[in-house]
């Protein structure tokens, strides 16, 4: 599956776009995490605006604003894709052990995930973020998948459900392949590729969320992301002087690039999970 | 040492399938003939575990399928497979052939990850599909329905059942490949004992393959006749298993035309209800009390039962 992958990557420019962008977003990320803080602050030289020795110019007290953009992405990428992907893996397992079960646990365990679902997102977010506070990564991915869950899973079980009553697998049945079997290399396989798109789509829902955790200041930070760049310029006369634009807009137009990249891609994922698809 | 018995079998309001007794043994041969709808796939799909039958019982060596655990189970369900009626929906299609063939084999720990290839190679081989490495690895939609009615085939073979429910399994294929499918088994039964229920509505191929040994014919759920198949074939006790095969053409024509068909009433519904003979809508034989009671399967000969209160009037000797 894997080298086919590369295949349909190559053959296909937007996917490759895709692949690219988010490659560099990656490696963006990586570099980030290997920068030592910044410490170089010099109020006089707030908001100047691009140039050769700023490249993107710099920022309300003076540190240059590109490398407060590759020092931001790392945690913003790691608790995007730590968020979608215990959302996804949660999501999947409850949807397709539900669609596969059947029967009165089934019907159980979707209204526990309608109840889930009605849950408005944002706000219990916020509330939750609130009074947890914890700059760890991984805990703020936890929260944020704490409802993002539901929705995927009911997709996922309804798509487990056809799936279910075919033939191949009562083939399966009979030939008395195990539940787990069942479930990822029988059932898996023909979700696969919306699993995927789910997943990926999933880290820019992520990222939306938060860095508009950040932006509106609920959330504890560390360090600097790209929501808090906003946050804090917005804090410090960011809105007062043309001047802040570069700075400002540099993390919206990350967001928006990375989001772009993670579509693209996504093109890529249907023909690899579904054979038919491939024109080799 | 007799593999499967069931007592009866009743499902949904209307009856699927009503009062059968069968019993399988190995080295074994029970063909269940009927036109669609009669419940014979209903039958193998219960045979073969996947439905639970409403009331009755389906024994395995003795024991209640359904209530076999664990390692007993494993056991029943490598022991009895099915060839599926339609190969295009019943092979996964985001799986290779060799992922198919594989997954039961390494199941049920019939051989390990390194022999496994072997293993499928050589079922292939028998079933007479190609079995290099670039034929491994296509997908189903790759395949011609004759080539998925094999790989069924295969699939079931691989993991050397004692029991193959095989529901027309080989309806897709050409005549030469029939014969020569159709001779694998009957290889396999005579070298390993394997038994089979046939299932099937081409009376050709069951004659073929079942000479010899029983057929059963099921009409709405009940089996109407049963006995050795060439003598249920050659002299039928039952009227709808007369005109079953009086519709089946004989190539020559002056046979054709010396046979005497029995003419059905031509109500096309099913049963009236419970009770009664599930046939008296259209049996040209039938009277008041053919309505009232279902008539039990009554010796009619050697080995040879019918579900008919007048199986004399049946037309003796349907070919000449």
């Amino acid at each position: 599956m894997i080298r086919g992958l590369w295949r349909i990557i190559r053959r296909d420019r937007q996917a490759m776009a895709g692949f690219c962008i988010i490659m560099f977003f990656l490696g963006m990320a990586i570099v980030g995490s290997l920068l030592p803080p910044d410490y170089y602050e010099n109020p006089l030289q707030q908001y100047q605006g691009i140039s050769w020795h700023h490249l993107l110019g710099t920022d309300y007290i003076g540190r240059d604003t590109l490398r407060e953009i590759i020092a931001g992405s790392t945690p913003v990428l790691i608790v995007a894709v730590l968020a979608s992907s215990i959302s996804t893996f949660v999501g999947l397992a409850i949807g397709l052990s539900s669609g596969l079960v059947g029967g009165f646990i089934d019907a159980l365990i979707m209204r526990i995930t309608d109840i889930v679902l009605t849950i408005p997102g944002l706000p219990l977010t916020i509330v939750i973020v609130s009074f947890i506070h914890s700059t760890n990564p991984v805990v703020l991915a936890l929260i944020l998948s704490v409802t993002g869950w539901a929705g995927f899973a009911r997709s996922v079980r309804s798509q487990a459900l056809s799936i279910a009553r075919r033939e191949y697998l009562e083939a399966a049945k009979v030939q008395g392949l195990t539940f787990v079997n069942i479930l990822t290399k029988q059932l898996f396989p023909n979700i696969g590729s919306y699993a995927a798109m789910s997943f990926l789509l999933g880290i820019t829902g992520a990222i939306y969320a938060e860095v508009g955790l950040f932006l509106l200041g609920v959330a504890p930070f560390s360090g600097s992301n790209w929501g808090v760049m906003l946050n804090l310029g917005m804090a410090n006369g960011a809105m007062l002087t043309p001047s802040s634009a570069p700075y400002m807009f540099a993390p919206m137009f990350c967001i928006v690039l990375l989001q772009v990249g993670f579509v693209l891609f996504t093109r890529a994922l249907e023909p690899m999970f579904n054979p038919r698809l491939r024109t080799s | 040492m007799s593999h499967l018995s069931h007592q009866y079998d009743l499902s949904v309001k209307v009856p699927t399938l009503r009062n059968i007794d069968m019993n399988i043994g190995t080295d074994d041969i029970v063909a269940l003939v009927g036109e669609s709808g009669c419940g014979k796939t209903t039958m193998g799909k219960i045979i073969a575990g996947l439905v639970r039958p409403t009331s009755g019982s389906v024994l395995f060596e003795g024991q209640e399928i359904h209530r076999l655990k664990g390692s007993a189970f494993d056991r029943y369900r490598r022991a009895v497979q099915l060839i599926h009626q339609d190969p295009y929906s019943s092979l996964n299609p985001s799986l290779s052939l060799f992922d198919t063939l594989s997954a039961g084999i390494l199941r049920h720990r019939l051989a390990t990850r390194r022999e496994v290839l072997e293993r499928v190679a050589d079922v292939l081989h028998r079933v007479g599909l190609p079995n290099n490495a670039d034929f491994l690895r296509r997908y189903p939609h790759q395949f011609s329905g004759g080539q998925r009615q094999c790989v069924l085939i295969a699939r079931a073979l691989a993991l050397q059942p004692m029991l193959i429910v095989a529901d027309e399994a080989v309806s897709m294929l050409d005549v030469s490949m029939r014969v020569a499918i159709l001779d694998l088994l009957l290889e396999l039964k005579r070298d390993e004992g394997l038994s089979f229920l046939f299932i099937s509505h081409d009376f050709g191929v069951v004659r073929y393959f079942a000479s010899g040994h029983r057929i059963a014919v099921l009409y709405f759920g009940a089996v109407v006749e049963r006995g050795i198949c060439d003598e249920v074939i050659a002299n039928p006790r039952h009227p709808y298993t007369h005109a079953l095969l009086s519709a089946v053409p004989l190539p020559d024509p002056r046979i054709n035309r010396q046979r005497q068909a029995l003419r059905l009433k031509s109500v096309e519904e099913g049963p009236k209800g419970q009770q009664g003979c599930p046939f008296v809508q259209r049996c040209p034989l039938s009277d008041a009390r053919c309505e009232r009671e279902m008539p039990p399967l009554v010796s009619v000969g050697e080995g040879h039962q019918s579900a008919c209160f007048y199986p004399e009037r049946v037309e003796q000797r349907l070919y000449a």
